[in-house]
Formats: C-alpha cells, sequence, structure tokens
C-alpha cells in the first residue's frame, strides 16, 4: 500500500466521520445549522481527498483531467458549505459578499462542465510523473488554461474577505477566541490551497496537487473549534445544574418552597419543599382544581380574590397568607408570594412564587393575644379590689330595700285585716330590687370575664353612665365629686363597651388617687366626650391633682410604671392597648391651671375601616 | 311642744336611692309613722313647706352635701330636730364625728328593721318628755 493511498484515504475517512457526526448531531437538533453545514463541509473536503487521490495516481492526461473536472465539484460543495458556515456560526459577514462568492462558485462549475475539460483547464494534454511520498505521483505537465479559471479564482479571493471580515466582527464583538481560530484558519489554510493551486497552474510549478490536505486542516480545526464549544455548553449545563440544586438546597434549607403556574395551561409545578407544604404527592400533576383542593376551605374565596387580582394590568406581585389543609396532615399557615411574567402584548402567561410556612409565627401571634389577653383580665382583676367598695355599694341597695320591705310586710300582716295593697307592691318591689341586684353581679361577671374587643355601634353616653354609676360610691366617700358631660351632638362610636368601661374606670380611679394623694384643696373630676368633627371622638377626664411631672408624660403608659405603693402599675398600659385596638389613641396633658388630663380618641361608628 | 295634729309621728327621710326611700317611708308606715322622703341634703334644705319632723333619718353618703355637713348646717341654724343616722358604712372616725356633733343615733342599714324602729321610737319619746 502506497503513503499517498494511505494517507489520503485516512484524511478522506476522518473527515467523513467527523461530518457524520456532526449530520448526526445537526438531525437531533434541526435549528442547528452550523453542525449541517460544517457536515457538508466535510464531506467535501472527503471527497476533494478522493479526487485529489485520483488525480495523483491518473495514468494519463484523461484521467487527470476527469479527475480535475470532479475535483472541482467537491471544492464546490466544500468552500460554499464553509462559506454558510462561517457566516452562521460566526454569526457575521455580510450577506451580499456571501452570496456572491456563492454564485461565482457556481457559474465556475457551470464553466466546469461546460467550457472544456475542467474549469482550470481547456485541455490537458500531458502530465509529469514527479516523486512524492516514496512513490510516482502525477502533476500537471502541459495544458491550455481556461480562461474561466479567473471566476473561479475569484471567488476564493472574496472568500477570503468574507472570511476576514466576519472575524474582525466577531473580534470586535469580543468573541476573540472563535474569531482567531476560525477565520485564522480558514485563511490559513485556504491561502495555502489556493496558492500551491495557482503555483501549479500558472507558476508550472511541479508540486503534486494537495487541495485536500489543506482543506483538512480546515476541517480539524473546525471539529476542534466545535467540539470545545460543545464541552463548553456541557460545562454550562452541569453548573446550571449545580446553580440550581445549590438553590434548591438553600430554599429547602430557609424553608422556601418554590413554585411556578403556567396561565395558559392552568397547570403548575411545585419544589419538592413547596409540595411538601402543600402536601401534594411527589409525581402529582398540579392542576388547579388540586391546588384549590389543598386551600383550607374558609380561606379558598380569598386566594381566588388575591390571584385574579394579580392579574389585572396594574398589579404584578401577589402575596396572600392562608391556611393549608394537606390530607392526612394538620392545618398550617403559609405565606404565598410571587411575580406575575407578561409577554410583548401585556397579557400574563406565568406566575413565579415562593411558599414560606408561617404557622410558628402564626402561633406566637395567637399565643401573644392570649397572653395580651390575660393582662387585661389580670390588670382586670387588680382593680376589682379598688372597685370593691363600688360594688359593695351597689349591691347594698337593692339588698338593704329588700329587707325594710320584707319587714314592713311583717308589720303590715300584723294589721287586722291585713293590708292586701300594701302586701302586693311590697312583693312586686322585692322582685324589681332583686332583678337590680342580679345586674350588678352580672356587670361585675362581665368584667371580670376575659373578652377579646368585639367592637359594635356604640352610644358614648351610656358607658360614661355606667362608669358614673360604678363610681358613685367611691367618690362620695372620698369626697370628689365627678361631673360627667356625656355631650350631646356626640355621635356614635365603634367600640366594646365593657373594654371602654375598664378605660374610664381606670381612668377616674387613677384621677381620685391624684387628688387623694396632693390632698388639694379643689376637688373634682370631670369626664367629658367631645366631638369636634374628623370622625373622631374625644374624651377627657380631668382632675385637679398635682398634675404628672413632665418627664413622665410618656413614661406613666410602661408597664410597671407606677407611684402607687399598692399600684400594679399595668393600667394604663393595658388601658392605651385598648384604645389602640379600637384605633385611637390615649395620652396625657397637663392642665394650664390645676391638675391633669387623660384624654383619649375613638373612631366614629361610619369610619368602621377596620 | 307641739304634738302634730293627727297624733302620728313624722320622720324625715334623706337617702339618694329611690328603692331605699320607698321600702324605708312603707316599714314606718307599718308601724303607724308618717314620712316625708328626700333625695338629697340640698333638697331638704330647699323644701320651705317642711314640717315640723319628730325624726331626721340621714344617710352619711349622700350626693353633694353629705349627711355630716348638713348635720352642721342644722345646728348653726339652731334646728334640733334629733338625727338618727343609718349608713351602709361602719367607720369609727364617722361615727364619732356624728355623736361629736350631736347625733342621737347612728345605725346601719344591715341593722334589723325592728332596732330601727325601737331606736326611732326611743327618740321620739325621749323628745317628748323633754320640755
Amino acid at each position: 500500500m502506497s503513503w499517498v493511498t494511505i494517507i489520503f484515504s485516512m484524511m478522506a475517512s476522518a473527515c467523513l466521520m467527523l461530518g457524520l457526526i456532526c449530520a448526526l448531531i445537526w438531525w437531533r437538533q434541526r435549528d442547528a445549522w452550523a453542525y449541517l453545514l460544517f457536515a457538508l463541509a466535510a464531506i467535501g473536503t472527503a471527497a476533494t481527498a478522493f479526487t485529489d487521490l485520483a488525480m495523483l495516481h491518473a495514468e494519463s492526461p484523461v484521467h487527470f483531467s476527469a479527475a480535475v473536472r470532479w475535483s472541482f465539484c467537491a471544492n464546490w460543495l466544500m468552500i460554499v458549505a464553509l462559506a454558510g458556515f462561517v457566516r452562521v456560526y460566526l454569526r457575521a459577514g455580510r450577506t451580499w459578499l456571501l452570496w456572491t462568492v456563492c454564485g461565482l462558485r457556481t457559474v465556475s462549475l457551470f464553466a466546469n462542465f461546460l467550457t472544456g475539460e475542467n474549469v482550470n483547464y481547456r485541455e490537458i494534454t500531458g502530465i509529469n510523473q514527479i516523486p512524492f511520498l516514496g512513490e510516482s505521483v502525477s502533476t500537471i505537465g502541459e495544458g491550455v488554461v481556461n480562461p474561466w479559471m479567473i471566476v473561479a479564482q475569484l471567488s476564493l479571493w472574496l472568500l477570503l474577505i468574507f472570511v476576514v471580515d466576519a472575524s474582525i466582527t466577531a473580534w470586535r464583538r469580543g468573541e476573540r477566541r472563535m474569531a482567531m481560530l476560525v477565520g485564522g484558519s480558514i485563511v490559513f489554510f485556504l491561502l495555502g490551497a489556493t496558492g500551491q493551486a495557482a503555483l501549479i497552474v500558472w507558476g508550472h510549478f511541479q508540486w503534486p496537487p494537495t487541495t485536500s490536505l489543506f482543506y483538512a486542516g480546515i476541517i480539524f480545526v473546525m471539529a476542534y473549534e466545535i467540539a470545545s464549544e460543545t464541552l463548553r455548553a456541557t460545562q454550562l449545563a452541569r453548573e446550571l445544574h449545580t446553580s440550581e440544586q445549590k438553590v434548591e438546597l438553600a430554599s429547602a434549607a430557609a424553608g422556601v418552597g418554590m413554585w411556578t403556574w403556567d396561565i395558559g395551561n392552568r397547570e403548575g409545578w411545585a419544589s419538592a419543599k413547596a409540595q411538601g407544604l402543600l402536601g401534594l404527592r411527589n409525581s402529582e400533576h398540579l392542576t388547579e382544581a388540586r391546588f384549590m383542593d389543598t386551600v383550607h376551605p374558609d380561606d379558598r374565596d380569598a386566594v381566588k380574590l388575591v390571584i385574579e387580582r394579580s392579574m389585572t394590568t396594574d398589579h404584578n406581585e401577589l402575596e396572600v397568607e392562608y391556611r393549608v389543609q394537606p390530607r392526612g396532615a394538620e392545618t398550617r399557615w403559609v405565606s404565598a408570594r410571587g411575580r406575575v411574567e407578561r409577554n410583548a402584548a401585556g397579557t400574563p402567561i406565568l406566575m413565579r412564587g415562593v411558599l414560606l410556612d408561617i404557622s410558628a409565627r402564626r402561633r406566637s401571634e395567637i399565643e401573644l393575644q392570649r397572653l395580651q389577653g390575660q393582662l387585661a383580665h389580670t390588670s382586670r382583676v387588680s382593680m376589682m379590689g379598688e372597685l370593691a367598695t363600688a360594688i359593695a355599694h351597689e349591691l347594698h341597695q337593692p339588698l338593704g330595700a329588700i329587707l325594710r320591705n320584707a319587714e314592713a310586710a311583717e308589720l303590715f300582716l300584723e294589721h287586722e285585716p291585713p293590708n292586701l295593697d300594701e302586701l302586693r307592691a311590697i312583693l312586686a318591689d322585692i322582685r324589681a330590687d332583686d332583678q337590680r341586684a342580679r345586674e350588678v353581679i352580672e356587670r361585675l361577671r362581665a368584667l371580670l370575664k376575659r373578652r377579646s374587643i368585639e367592637p359594635h355601634a356604640l352610644p358614648l353616653g351610656e358607658v360614661l353612665m355606667n362608669v358614673a354609676a360604678l363610681t358613685r360610691a367611691d367618690a362620695a366617700a372620698r369626697c370628689i365629686p365627678v361631673e360627667i358631660d356625656s355631650g350631646l351632638g356626640v355621635p356614635q362610636i365603634m367600640g366594646d363597651g365593657v373594654h371602654l368601661q375598664q378605660v374610664l374606670l381606670n381612668l377616674v380611679l387613677n384621677a381620685m388617687d391624684a387628688i387623694d394623694g396632693a390632698k388639694s384643696r379643689q376637688r373634682l373630676i370631670t369626664v367629658r366626650a367631645e366631638y369636634r368633627g374628623g370622625r373622631q371622638v374625644d374624651v377627657m377626664v380631668s382632675d385637679t391633682g398635682p398634675g404628672i411631672p413632665p418627664g413622665d408624660l410618656g413614661l406613666i403608659f410602661e408597664p410597671f410604671f407606677t407611684t402607687k405603693a399598692s399600684g400594679m402599675g399595668i393600667g394604663l398600659s393595658v388601658s392605651r392597648t385598648i384604645i389602640e385596638a379600637h384605633g385611637g389613641r390615649l395620652w396625657a396633658q397637663n392642665n394650664a391651671t390645676v391638675g391633669a388630663t387623660f384624654r383619649f380618641t375613638l373612631p366614629t361608628e361610619d369610619k368602621a375601616a377596620l | 311642744m307641739r304634738i302634730t295634729a293627727s297624733g302620728s309621728v313624722v320622720v324625715a327621710v334623706v337617702d339618694d336611692d329611690e328603692n331605699l326611700r320607698r321600702s324605708f317611708a312603707r316599714l314606718l308606715r307599718a308601724a303607724g309613722m308618717r314620712s316625708v322622703t328626700y333625695a338629697s341634703a340640698e333638697a331638704f334644705l330647699a323644701d320651705a313647706k317642711r314640717p315640723r319632723f319628730d325624726c331626721l333619718v340621714l344617710d352619711v353618703q349622700l350626693p353633694g352635701m353629705s349627711g355630716l355637713d348638713l348635720q352642721e348646717q342644722l345646728s348653726a341654724e339652731g334646728n334640733d330636730t334629733p338625727i338618727l343616722f343609718i349608713t351602709a358604712y361602719d367607720d369609727a372616725s364617722v361615727r364619732e364625728q356624728a355623736y361629736a356633733r350631736g347625733c342621737a343615733g347612728y345605725l346601719r342599714k344591715s341593722d334589723s328593721g325592728h332596732e330601727v324602729l325601737n331606736a326611732i321610737k326611743a327618740i321620739v319619746t325621749r323628745r317628748l318628755r323633754t320640755p
């Protein structure tokens, strides 16, 4: 076997293999045109190798000439495919230049078949034998040059310009490595091939025609470039996968689940963590129905509303907290946050977001509310001690009246005859007083019962009157008149009567302690309700005590701040909490003349935007 | 010393609780005594047409002027109607004060009707005997 045969055959096979592989890749991914064009160029090169071999082993000018003709065909394929490849792979190069190159090349292909024996030679009259790789090979001897060869040559030069131009564009774009490799190698090898051919034909150099060797160089470099790209793509894919895994890990560690929702197809995806939160099984397909199934029945309407609202043009974000009731697991609270992605026309196409388990936070919120309720209760109970006098007096009245009535009845019964009218009147009064006593006890029980704030429309005057009744005994015992001005024209407020009563009691009793403690000459407490517009009502409790040290005006509302020997110091703090829960404010100020005023605001009934 | 025309005793009752006033008046009626009730010390003082009472039953805790203040005012005016205090609270210092100013008796609201009536009868009888 001759070396020439071996080398050229191997080269051809290698090119064919590379070409086939790339063709397969293109088959799998039809829009990767670069692979197809490369495959064609490789096949062209392989064909060129075979024709080169035929030329080198040609035994007569006729054979040689035929080989040259077919070689040009192979060339055509190679050149046109290569030009296309450069265009597609570098995504650069002037299109008109590309078409010119291909056009000229095709014209010369026609010339190849129609104007004489081949495009290079009208007629090949003689071949020479020269030594090459240890054997004797043929090369051109004598012949009549075909003027159409110019066209072919021109197309090659234009191709070179095209490649250089495309490479420069790619270089400027920043893809330097690719530009260098692709542009540089093509220019180098093409120059080699063209140069060799020109010198053989025009320069009468006695060299064996080895165009395919140069072309093979191009193919191998291109193959290397494509392989590197593929490797890089794999690397990127792996990095992306790792990065995705990291995100998954981080979100799982943070307890955050991820989800996407395809609005058009009405189906979605949830990460493993999100699936866990929603109680979905791994393989379950997430449809709209299945998702709604996981939402607690009481929260379904709210969730639907939020989702719909987020898809209107102004909103792009959604945020909702709701309960999830997964099958066979306990109810938990989740917070879902997401963003809507739209297409160019503004139609929402995708929703993407996160899911967070907030059961722990909700539980502590509920616990906090419970403790606050307990605190209010404790405060009320401690105040109960202070109100003992008032309650005792309130009960003494009906009970005292009942006793007197019963004693009177005994005496009436001794009369002859017994006065039945009086007796009937006595029994009616006894029943009424019994009812009164019951009511006092009920009021006390309501005050003691722990209750969450239940606001409803309330006439303030009622609350103030109740407080007046409760504090009458104390006021009389301590000789501090309490003046109540329930304020005509004060609109109804939104509030919880029992809680507001507690606040007023606290303020009035504090006022009494202040006056007592200071042994003031002037002794008066005023409780006044005022409406000055602005959808809120003002209530003021003023005293004629010593006032509050300016530095303490804010401090007094802190829990456990007290100046009383027997005080717990939570009355004002709880009162403030209650007023704030009503949407109002409670604060203290010193009066211009004497004493201090505690003042709070309450929203009127129509401002019910709670 | 004038005895009222019908020969029966007239008692003034001053208490701020309406039901207590009514029941007390009833008790006095059952015992054959007449009564006029007032809701406050001021109302008592303001009644220009009030008869000469044989006894004044007074609560200490009253709105406005207290029972003790009324006692002081009456004695300043020279009114010697005997005063019987009936109060819900048994405060030693208040009791001392009341006696110091010359009250005729000091009872609690929880004391039985018999005690109260007996006290009133004793007061009236003593008054009649006094020249």
